[in-house]
């Protein structure tokens, strides 16, 4: 799905923000244009796409943003946005608006919110994240960065049952950022991770939650019986890391955040959609083949060679290079791009 | 039947004075859409009502009983889209083409109703001097767009033309082409552009004199007048633009701008649309 960037402005300072670097550099364009987005939704529809994602940055910061929603969802695309839910009382008051009589389908939010005591914000933030999940409650799953083995999800059952948001949990690793240096989770502490989210079972029962991994998670890394778990609760099980592919303001594409600096490019060299996915995807196979994953153990696992599981995020291994040895990584970059390019995806 | 389209105000007295023309009627207000076309339909052959409206087009209050007639809205801004959205389905339905300024917001308007499916058009008078690369984007978008889209007019009609080899005045397409339609005021006296009738320049001084020689004469020393620009040695006469533009943007210029560009970029477009042609929607309504 591709994940359409409306601007590179956030509200808020997250101490993992995986995208903050991406962001900081990024100031050429702060906001998408209608031209883009036009060009967009004809790109994707061409591509066979129908659904997509607006983020940011904060995509409620863009003055158009409400507008932008409607036109896509006009268009015939499924819409998720991911908002951080702070935004200014007229944004949702307006969205609120908008969406009425459309049907929950056609739109809906993943609000990633913060535990207010272990990653403090404002007072006014706070409120207006309140504010949101009040008024669009039935349109939000909510959103869990985890970048400390401590932290705690109480207050997420507390506001799913107050505000009745879905009964779904997006759970994602905050990832490392190549030649910087955020906070995320370590290879060697995602086990611990897991133990803690487990210690929350009783909660995702009662309140049937269904808990959604984003990428990075490894397989090895859950007990059989967490997985039991896990696979009951919630059907299906993801460990793999695919491109995400965002698309920048100025139509740049990268495969995700995280690797926003591995070889981006203009979305004008690609013909479609399916071939953007297609060079990130061998590409990251190319950083796979030379490290495997992001443990020793990954190289001869079963799992990973039936790509049931893609052994750690793609992020943790160019971080791994980029930090140990630079030049590896603009090889394997330059080596593809030579070799690989036009036969894979048949972009000249 | 006569085959020149007459364009008039909604004037009950002047309307009976018509009879089997084919009439364009003009007025200022959504509201009298269906009145102004029934009242067309007694005694001629409506073409289409033109609203020139002074609503942005955002807050027109658009109705179900506007579904059998051929509308030109005129818009002075398109407004947010937000409110667009609520009453599109409506749009969608109705026989309708949306002109917009050629203005920034009316560039990104047009192209967003008409990659939702809805005519548009462009209106360049309202304006003193276009915003040429902006144009050429919406250009491109119009004759290029990889996804299907409805029509935006002038380039539509310039690009058929070009296409099929026919060297005409694209100004039809925006109501403002002597050789198809004739502009008409409440008192009957016969102008050959709207800027003209709003000036007072008039042809004939009344209906009895539609038919004469002297408005046919008119209209076709209008129609050759781009030899002048030849004979004057005009800038409009050497530029590579001229076999689209034909010297429509020559008032009032001394000096080149970027038009020139602008149409020598077009026929670059139109050249490639040609060999791949099929993105266009197949709208089946009213075109100018």
């Amino acid at each position: 799905m591709a994940n359409i960037l409306l601007t590179n402005k956030c509200i808020r300072a997250c101490p993992y923000c995986f995208a903050g670097k991406e962001m900081a550099l990024s100031s050429r364009k702060d906001f998408i244009s209608w031209e883009n987005i036009v060009y967009l939704a004809d790109f994707l529809q061409a591509s066979g796409e129908k659904h997509l994602s607006l983020l940011g940055g904060e995509p409620a910061i863009h003055p158009q943003f409400v507008d932008i929603l409607l036109y896509l969802i006009d268009r015939g695309f499924g819409v998720t946005t991911f908002t951080s839910g702070v935004m200014s009382t007229t944004t949702r008051e307006e969205l609120e608006k908008g969406l009425a009589g459309l049907l929950p389908d056609k739109a809906h939010f993943v609000c990633n919110i913060n535990n207010p005591s272990q990653t403090p914000a404002p007072k006014s933030e706070n409120e207006q994240v309140h504010a949101f999940l009040s008024g669009l409650g039935a349109w939000t799953m909510p959103g869990f960065n985890i970048y400390r083995k401590d932290f705690d999800l109480e207050f997420i059952f507390d506001l799913i049952g107050r505000y009745g948001l879905k009964k779904r949990l997006r759970l994602g690793l905050a990832h490392p950022i190549p030649g910087s240096e955020n906070e995320f989770i370590r290879a060697e502490d995602i086990g611990a991770v897991i133990e803690r989210l487990y210690s929350y079972r009783d909660l995702f029962n009662q309140l049937h939650v269904r808990p959604n991994f984003d990428c990075g998670f490894p397989l090895c890394r859950v007990t059989d019986e967490q997985l039991g778990w896990l696979a009951r609760l919630s059907g299906r099980m993801n460990f793999i890391c695919n491109p995400a592919i965002d698309i920048t303001p100025d139509m740049q594409v990268y495969c995700c955040f995280p690797l926003a600096s591995l070889n981006k490019k203009s979305l004008f060299e690609f013909d479609s959609f399916k071939a953007i996915v297609a060079y990130y995807r061998n590409l990251q196979a190319c950083v796979r083949g030379e490290i495997g994953g992001i443990y020793e153990e990954c190289a001869t696992c079963v799992h990973r060679a039936q790509e049931m599981c893609a052994g750690g995020g793609a992020c943790q291994l160019v971080k791994r290079m980029a930090d140990e040895a630079p030049e590896t990584i603009l090889d394997i970059v330059d080596a593809y791009d030579k070799a690989y390019l036009p036969e894979r995806t048949g972009v000249a | 039947m006569h085959t020149t389209k007459l364009i008039c105000p909604n004037e009950p007295a002047l309307l009976d004075r018509l009879e089997k023309r084919n009439l364009c009627v003009r007025v200022s207000s959504p509201e009298a859409i269906v009145p102004a076309a029934n009242k067309a339909r007694e005694r001629n052959h409506l073409i289409c009502v033109i609203c020139d409206a002074e609503t942005s087009f955002d807050e027109m209050n658009v109705e179900e009983s506007w579904q059998d007639i051929p509308i030109a809205l005129i818009a002075p801004t398109f407004g947010k889209f937000r409110n667009v959205s609520r009453n599109l389905a409506l749009f969608k339905k109705l026989n309708l083409r949306v002109y917009l300024p050629c203005d920034e917001g009316g560039l990104v308007g047009a192209r967003l109703l008409a990659s939702l499916g809805i005519p548009t058009g462009i209106v360049f008078d309202k304006v003193p001097r276009p915003d040429w690369e902006a144009l050429a984007d919406l250009m491109t978008y119009a004759l290029l767009g990889m996804a299907a889209h409805a029509p935006i007019e002038p380039f539509q009609t310039m690009a058929d033309c070009c296409r099929q080899g026919r060297s005409e005045d694209w100004g039809r397409a925006i109501f403002d082409d002597p050789s198809s339609y004739l502009h008409i005021d409440a008192m009957g006296r016969t102008a050959l552009s709207r800027r003209e009738l709003i000036a007072g320049e008039f042809v004939a001084q009344d209906l009895s004199e539609l038919d004469t020689p002297v408005v046919a004469k008119a209209v076709a020393n209008r129609r050759d007048a781009w030899q002048k620009l030849f004979l004057d040695n005009h800038f409009c006469a050497r530029c590579g633009g001229w076999r689209l533009c034909r010297g429509r943007f020559a008032d009032g210029r001394d000096e080149p701008d970027d038009c020139g560009e602008f149409f020598q970029d077009m026929m670059d477009v139109i050249e490639q649309s040609c060999k791949n042609l099929g993105p266009q929607q197949p709208v089946e309504k009213w075109r100018p």
